[in-house]
C-alpha cells in the first residue's frame, strides 16, 4: 500500500510541474505579458513599467522568472494580486468557503438523485422508466449550463419570484433559512449535469452486473429481487461510481466558474473572471494551480481508495 | 467504411424506418439546422445585421417571430446567423480534435515504451488543467478569430478521443490477424493505417460526435464569457452573453439562442449514443 502511494506520488509530482510550465508559457508569452493591463492604460508612464517590471523580476530570463516563481509557490508566496495589492493566497482562501460551500451542495444533491435512479433504472431495464431516464440524462447532459441557469433565474426568481436570484445571502439576512434559500438555484445548475453523468454510469455499471453469473444464481437460490439487485448488484457497482464521483468532484470547481458567474456566487470561480478581466495574472496563475492540484490530489486518492477497498486490485 | 456510419448515410427507406424515433428526429433537427444556417441570409424576412429602429426589443410576434435586440435586429435571423458560427466551430473543431487525439492514441498504442509513456503522461497533465478556464485566459489574451477558435477548442478536445483510440489500439496489436500481418513481414505504418485503424474506426465515429456537442458547448461558453466570438457577428454563446444584461425586460433574448444549442448539442448526442450503442453490439 506505502509503495502503491510513493509510486502514485513520484507519478504526480511531475504532472504538476508539468501543468506549471505550461500555464506559466501561456500567461507570460502574452503580448505585453502580466503588465498588459498597465500597457493600455495612459496614466502610467513608461518609466513607471520599467520599473514595475525591475520590482517584479519581469526583465529575467523566462526560465530564471519560472524557477523563482516555482520556489516562492512552494513554500507557500504566490505572489500578490495586479488588481489590489493583497496577497493572492489572501484573495484565494477568503473566497474558498463559498466554492466549497456550493460544489458540497452539489455533490450531495447530484449523489441523492443519481444512486436511486441509476439503479432502478437498470433494475427495471426497458422500462418506461428506464427511458425517460435514458432520455432526461442525455438532455441534461447537453446543457449548456449557463443557459440553465439563466432559465432557473428566469423561472424562480424574475416570474414566481420564490428565490433570490444571486448572491449567497441578503445584506440584511445572513440566517440559515435565506443561505438555504441562495443556494438553491446555483446548486441545482451545477449538480444537474453531474447528476445526468454520474445515473448513466451508475445504470450501465449496474446492468453490468447483473448480466453476471452470481446474480443468476442468486436468483435460482430464491434470492428476493430487491435483495438482488440493492445487495448483490449495488455492492458490486458501487465503487467505480463512488471513484467516478471523486473524480468529478475536482472537475466541479471549473463548474464552478460559470454557475457562480451566472448567480454571482463570491467564491473561486467569480474571483477567477473578475481576474480574467483585469488580466490579474498572479490570481489566475495560481487559480489554475490550485484546480489543477485538486484534480491531481482527488484522482489519486480515487485510484488508492480504489485499491484499498477491493481485494482483486490491492495484490 | 464502418457498419454503423453506413447505417446513417443509406438513404433506403427500410434503413430510415429501422432506425429508432429518437435518431430519426435528431437527424432532420440537425439537417434542418444545418439547413438554415446555410440558406440563413435567404431564409429570414430581415437580415441578422439590420436594424429595424422602429421595433426594438420587440416580444416575439409575427412580424419576428423570435422578437428583436435593443437594435431591433431579428432575433431569429441572429439565431440562423449564429447557427453558421456554431455549427461551424463544432465539426471543424471536433474534426481536429479526432485527427489529434487519433494520433496520440494510435502512436502510443502501437509504439509502446516511453513514447506511450511521455504521450500518455501529457494526455494526463491536459485532462487536469480545467478546460474552460484555461481556454478562457487564452482567449483573453489571444482575442481570436473564428479559424483561431476553431483550432483553440479543437487542440483543447483531443485527450479523450486519444485515451479510447489508444485503448482499442493496444487490445487489437494482441490479435492473431496483426500477429499474422508482423510475422510476415508487414511494415509497422501498414500495419497501422491498414490492420488497425479500420478497426479502430467506429470508435473515432463515436469520439468525433462526442466532440462536436462539447465543441458546440466550449465556444458557447467561450462566447458567452464575452472572449468568444466577437460582436457584431452572431454567435449563440455571445447572443446569450448580451443578453444576460436585460434577462428580466427581455427574456426572450435568452431564451431562444440557448435553446439553439441546446436542441443541436442533444441531437447530436442521441446520434452519438446510436453510433456507440451499434458499434458496440457489432464488436461483441
Amino acid at each position: 500500500m506505502l509503495t502503491a502511494v510513493a509510486r502514485r506520488l513520484a507519478q504526480a509530482l511531475p504532472l504538476l510541474l508539468v501543468i506549471s510550465v505550461l500555464v506559466f508559457a501561456l500567461l507570460h508569452a502574452a503580448p505585453g505579458g502580466p503588465l498588459a493591463i498597465y500597457l493600455e492604460n495612459p496614466n502610467v508612464r513608461p518609466e513607471d513599467i520599467e520599473r514595475l517590471k525591475r520590482s517584479l523580476g519581469l526583465d529575467r530570463s523566462l526560465p530564471v522568472q519560472y524557477l523563482a516563481w516555482l520556489r516562492g509557490f512552494v513554500v507557500g508566496d504566490w505572489g500578490f494580486s495586479f488588481a489590489d495589492g493583497r496577497p493572492v493566497t489572501v484573495r484565494l482562501a477568503e473566497r474558498i468557503p463559498a466554492t466549497l460551500e456550493l460544489i458540497l451542495a452539489s455533490l450531495v444533491l447530484a449523489f441523492v438523485a443519481a444512486l436511486p435512479i441509476g439503479v432502478l433504472a437498470a433494475a427495471r431495464q426497458r422500462s418506461l422508466f428506464d427511458r425517460t431516464v435514458t432520455t432526461l440524462t442525455l438532455a441534461g447532459i447537453s446543457l449548456p449550463t449557463f443557459w440553465f441557469g439563466l432559465l432557473l433565474q428566469l423561472l424562480f426568481a424574475v416570474s414566481l419570484g420564490w428565490l433570490p436570484s444571486s448572491g449567497r445571502s441578503s445584506i440584511l439576512g445572513g440566517d440559515l433559512l435565506d443561505r438555504l434559500r441562495h443556494i438553491i438555484l446555483p446548486a441545482t445548475v451545477l449538480a444537474t449535469v453531474h447528476a445526468a453523468v454520474w445515473t448513466r454510469y451508475l445504470r450501465s455499471g449496474m446492468l453490468a452486473v447483473l448480466a453476471q453469473r452470481f446474480i443468476l444464481s442468486a436468483h435460482g437460490r430464491g434470492v428476493p429481487e430487491r435483495q438482488v439487485v440493492f445487495v448483490h448488484a449495488l455492492r458490486n457497482a458501487l465503487l467505480p461510481f463512488v471513484t467516478i464521483v471523486l473524480l468529478d468532484a475536482a472537475i466541479m470547481v471549473s463548474g464552478a466558474v460559470v454557475t457562480e458567474s451566472v448567480f454571482a456566487w463570491p467564491g473561486l470561480g467569480g474571483l477567477f473572471t473578475e481576474a480574467l478581466a483585469r488580466r490579474d495574472y498572479t490570481v489566475l496563475m495560481a487559480f489554475l494551480m490550485v484546480s489543477s492540484t485538486a484534480v491531481i490530489v482527488l484522482n489519486l486518492v480515487a485510484d488508492l481508495s480504489y485499491r484499498w477497498l477491493d481485494p482483486r486490485v490491492r495484490g | 467504411m464502418t457498419a454503423p456510419a453506413a447505417s446513417l448515410s443509406t438513404s433506403s427507406p427500410g434503413r430510415w424506418r429501422a432506425l429508432p424515433l429518437g435518431v430519426r428526429a435528431a437527424l432532420v433537427v440537425l439537417a434542418a439546422i444545418a439547413l438554415a444556417a446555410v440558406l440563413a441570409p435567404w431564409l429570414a424576412a430581415t437580415a441578422s445585421e439590420a436594424m429595424d429602429l422602429t421595433a426594438r426589443r420587440a416580444a416575439p410576434s409575427m412580424a419576428h417571430w423570435f422578437g428583436t435586440d435593443e437594435l431591433g435586429r431579428d432575433v431569429l435571423a441572429r439565431v440562423l446567423s449564429g447557427a453558421r458560427v456554431s455549427l461551424a466551430i463544432g465539426f471543424l473543431s471536433a474534426l481536429l480534435s479526432v485527427a489529434l487525439g487519433s494520433a496520440v492514441g494510435a502512436v502510443g498504442g502501437f509504439v509502446g515504451g516511453w513514447v506511450d509513456a511521455s504521450l500518455m503522461r501529457l494526455t494526463d497533465a491536459m485532462l487536469a488543467i480545467p478546460r474552460l478556464p484555461f481556454l478562457m485566459i487564452v482567449a483573453a489574451i489571444l482575442q481570436p478569430s473564428i479559424p483561431l477558435l476553431i483550432v483553440l477548442v479543437g487542440v483543447a478536445g483531443w485527450m479523450e478521443t486519444a485515451r479510447v483510440v489508444r485503448a482499442e489500439v493496444l487490445s487489437l496489436a494482441q490479435r492473431g490477424f496483426v500477429e499474422a500481418a508482423q510475422a510476415t513481414g508487414v511494415g509497422a505504418v501498414r500495419i497501422l493505417a491498414g490492420h488497425i485503424l479500420p478497426n479502430v474506426l467506429g470508435t473515432i465515429a463515436v469520439s468525433a460526435t462526442l466532440s462536436v456537442g462539447r465543441g458546440i458547448l466550449l465556444e458557447s461558453a467561450l462566447s458567452f464569457f464575452g472572449v468568444g466570438v466577437q460582436p457584431p457577428a452572431a454567435s449563440w454563446g455571445n447572443m446569450l452573453y448580451q443578453a444576460q444584461t436585460t434577462l428580466t425586460s427581455e427574456p426572450w433574448l435568452a431564451v431562444f439562442p440557448g435553446m439553439a444549442i441546446f436542441v443541436t448539442v442533444l441531437s447530436v448526442n442521441v446520434l452519438g449514443e446510436h453510433l456507440a450503442r451499434v458499434g458496440g453490439g457489432q464488436r461483441d
